[in-house]
């Protein structure tokens, strides 16, 4: 099952995801997730845990990063520990250029 | 073999002396013959040397005595053939040194020389000189059985002989016939025989022995054998003696047609010979001076009824021919034409002659052996076409004498002319349009399209090419491991596509939205399958509701609808469309075919041409596409409003004077003029840049 942590300090947060990131997920994302995280001004989202992705999963989190942004125009933003299965997946759909180059490491 | 060498002396012991000082060995091991005696004459005159042979043995042994005499009989007459010169082989000689010792009194002139004479080397050494010999071109010369490779020295002890080299090539020669048996080829190379013939050479003390090549071509080939091989291959048909004689004498390699069959004769498919020719070009025609009529540019014929529009020629025969082998070559098939007539024609007189039975303009369409040939009614208005007269709407051509008014429209599906002007009004035909005046603020359109189908198709064309690729890349996608499919239940391919179309395939949404577009615009002169077609991309690609386009099945069923809807309407041939006009303001020109502006030009107006443009005067302002290319004399303005002229990329737009405000456009490639340029050529190079 999903699951997820949260570590924060005074301006930055760091979200580790377990599990896989689907459409199971949408809901916890919008209803819990993006109300804490645009708290604060620098986010790094781990998905070393994440194994499996589908569209809409991947929807979501174009969604929860475009939301953080509209929030804070001084956001900075970043995934990182992709695996590489599921960044194939993310090559394959463009992600690096719709995030743009400073959010997917 | 045995080492032999004649030797000469005063007398025969003195010659068998000399004898063994060249064979460097002893009188036990050699067998000697005596081949002349010595005769003594009176002060040298008729005196002969002694002359024996001495053959050295492998083993020791003796002359018998008893076989003496005998052995001197043979052996005397073979020393007489080698003392004749002109019986020595000149191709593989064997030389050979007569050393005589050297005469004290009376200085012989050979004395120190040697000389090559009927292929034989001699020399004749002296006290203070040995000659010398050098091999040369052509030859090998061995010095006691060892090949010279530099210059030697002839003393009276050495054994010379020189060899020569010879090639013989034979005479090749084969016999072909080409795949109908209609020309027997008989290929000759003839044979050759090479050899070297040893030059003579006048005494000297060094020389070097040469031969020159002799080239001896040797035809093999017989006039039996020939025909010998004919017959194997069945060849009993035309033959051309005078060629087999060339074969069997050329002295060059060469192909020689021996024989011919008849080459059958073909005949003529049945055709139809038109008494009034239908396409005559309508454009202005040349005046016998050579100078243009731009008013009598209306010649379309028309026939009467009962008149005789063509005549339909049967099917000619062939003639058959023959092969070699005497078998008959039957001619092409011919077949008679099928005539179909059409509205407005008959057959008479069995199907020889169609005549017509309504006045109109004949029209024939030909499809291989099929001609449908039919009368085009046509429709004559004697005065301007107003609210009095109201639209124009025809079956077949049409002709107006005077010009067409405010918001009037003129429909056919025939050609199009008017005699005057076209004010604010809207002509459209399926075919041409000649407006023999001017063009003010009108509509005209000539083509089975529109303007808005031509767009519509170049935007689909554009579509489908990325959504080929969408439906590919979301192929792809759902092979990828790490690729979950848990949303498909719900909500179909919609988040894929979404997902797609964010980034990737971002560039298919312009010419989607430009396709949507059109259709709103056209709506009411598109047929339905543009609206359908727009429809479902907007539901597959712009909705987002998951709907039934969202599954695999029916996002490949609409890409081959695509396909389909562009293979259909894309190529039309439009060639035979064309507006011809003279002057237009305000205008939107729409041609499946070529438009011609032959008056004072163009100003303000739209020309969309599937075929080239040509514009006799000046185009100021608007917007010229030509699919296949513009020629024009002035564009742009002193004021600079901008005007545009757009071609495909493999096209050329030439402008005789460019002004300011002129914008060229190949393929995507765009350039603007700033100033005045002359005499301008432009396409693209090898490498996509804009070149003029």
């Amino acid at each position: 099952m999903f699951s997820y942590q949260i570590e924060s300090s005074d301006h930055q947060a760091s979200i580790m995801l377990y599990g896989d990131l689907d459409i199971e997920v949408s809901e916890i994302v919008e209803k819990e997730i993006k109300p804490i995280l645009t708290k604060f001004e620098r986010v790094t989202i781990h998905l070393g845990e994440v194994p499996f992705v589908d569209s809409t999963g991947i929807g979501v989190l174009i969604n929860l990063i475009d939301t953080l942004r509209k929030n804070n125009e001084h956001s900075q933003i970043t995934i990182i520990e992709v695996q590489p299965l599921v960044q194939e997946v993310f090559d394959m759909i463009q992600l690096r250029e719709i995030l743009g180059e400073e959010v997917l490491i | 073999m045995s080492q032999s060498v004649l030797s000469k002396g005063r007398d025969v012991i003195e010659a068998i002396e000399m004898g063994l000082k060249l064979l460097r060995t002893d009188r036990d091991q050699v067998s000697i013959e005596v081949i002349q005696q010595e005769t003594k004459g009176f002060l040298k005159l008729g005196m002969k040397p002694a002359i024996v042979k001495i053959t050295k043995m492998k083993q020791t042994s003796h002359i018998e005595e008893k076989n003496q005499e005998e052995l001197i009989h043979e052996s005397l007459e073979a020393a007489i053939k080698q003392l004749e010169p002109e019986k020595t082989v000149p191709d593989k000689t064997i030389g050979e040194i007569l050393p005589i010792p050297p005469e004290k009194e009376a200085k012989d002139p050979l004395e120190g020389k040697v000389w090559i004479k009927d292929g034989v080397i001699s020399g004749k050494p002296s006290v203070l000189q040995y000659p010398t010999i050098t091999p040369g071109k052509g030859v090998e010369v061995y010095k006691n059985g060892e090949l010279l490779t530099e210059t030697a020295l002839v003393t009276g002890a050495d054994h010379f002989e020189i060899k020569t080299a010879e090639e013989i090539t034979k005479t090749t020669w084969n016999i072909t016939m080409d795949s109908q048996k209609l020309h027997v080829t008989l290929q000759v190379q003839p044979g050759m025989r090479k050899y070297y013939q040893i030059i003579d050479k006048e005494p000297d003390v060094h020389l070097v022995a040469e031969a020159k090549e002799i080239t001896e071509v040797r035809n093999e080939l017989e006039y039996k054998m020939v025909l010998e091989a004919m017959e194997v291959l069945k060849i009993v048909h035309g033959f051309n003696h005078t060629e087999i004689m060339n074969a069997i004498n050329t002295e060059e390699p060469g192909n020689f047609t021996i024989a011919s069959g008849i080459k059958p004769k073909d005949g003529k498919n049945g055709r139809l010979e038109l008494i009034v020719d239908p396409n005559k070009k309508a454009g202005p025609q040349k005046r016998a001076d050579g100078t243009i009529d731009y008013r009598e540019n209306h010649v379309i014929p028309t026939v009467n009824k009962g008149q005789v529009i063509a005549i339909i020629h049967p099917p000619e025969p062939g003639v058959p021919g023959y092969n070699v082998s005497n078998e008959p070559i039957p001619p092409e098939q011919t077949y008679p034409l099928i005539v179909q007539t059409g509205k407005g024609t008959a057959l008479i007189e069995d199907g020889q002659k169609v005549v017509a039975t309504e006045t109109g303009r004949p029209m024939v369409e030909r499809k291989g052996l099929i001609a449908r040939i039919s009368i085009v009614p046509k429709l004559v208005h004697f005065s301007d076409v107003n609210i009095s007269s109201g639209n124009i709407r025809f079956k077949g051509d049409v002709d107006i004498l005077g010009s067409v008014e405010e918001s009037m429209v003129v429909e056919a599906d025939g050609h199009i002319n008017i005699f005057h002007n076209a004010n604010k009004a809207t002509i459209s035909s399926k075919s041409s349009i000649i407006l023999q005046r001017n063009s003010i603020g009108s509509t005209i359109s000539a083509g089975k399209h529109n303007v808005f189908v031509s767009e519509m198709v170049h935007q689909l064309i554009l579509i489908h090419d990325q959504f080929t690729r969408l439906i590919s890349s979301i192929n792809h996608l759902m092979t990828l491991p790490a690729f979950k499919m848990t949303d498909f239940q719900s909500k179909g391919l919609l988040p894929i596509i979404k997902l797609l179309l964010e980034q990737k395939f971002r560039s298919i949404l312009t010419p989607l939205k430009q396709f949507l577009e059109i259709g709103r615009q056209g709506k009411h002169v598109l047929d339905l399958e543009w609206m359908t077609m727009a429809e479902q991309l907007r539901l597959c690609l712009m909705s987002s509701i998951a709907n039934e386009y969202h599954s695999m099945n029916r996002l490949e069923e609409l890409a081959d609808r695509m396909i389909e809807l562009i293979d259909r309407h894309q190529n039309l041939k439009e060639d035979e469309c064309m507006v011809s006009l003279m002057y237009a303001i305000n205008s939107t020109i729409y041609s499946g075919g070529n438009v011609s502006v032959l008056g004072q030009g163009c100003y303000n107006s739209k020309i969309h041409a599937g075929g080239a443009i040509k514009i006799a005067g000046v185009l100021r302002g608007g917007e010229v596409y030509a699919r296949k290319g513009a020629s024009i004399r002035e564009t742009g303005s002193d004021g600079g409003a901008v005007t545009k002229i757009i071609v495909p990329a493999n096209q050329k737009i030439s402008i005789d004077h460019v002004k300011e405000g002129t914008v060229i456009q190949i393929g995507k490639v765009k350039h603007s003029f700033q100033s005045e340029y002359k005499h301008i050529a432009a396409r693209l190079d090898e490498t996509g840049r804009l070149i003029f």
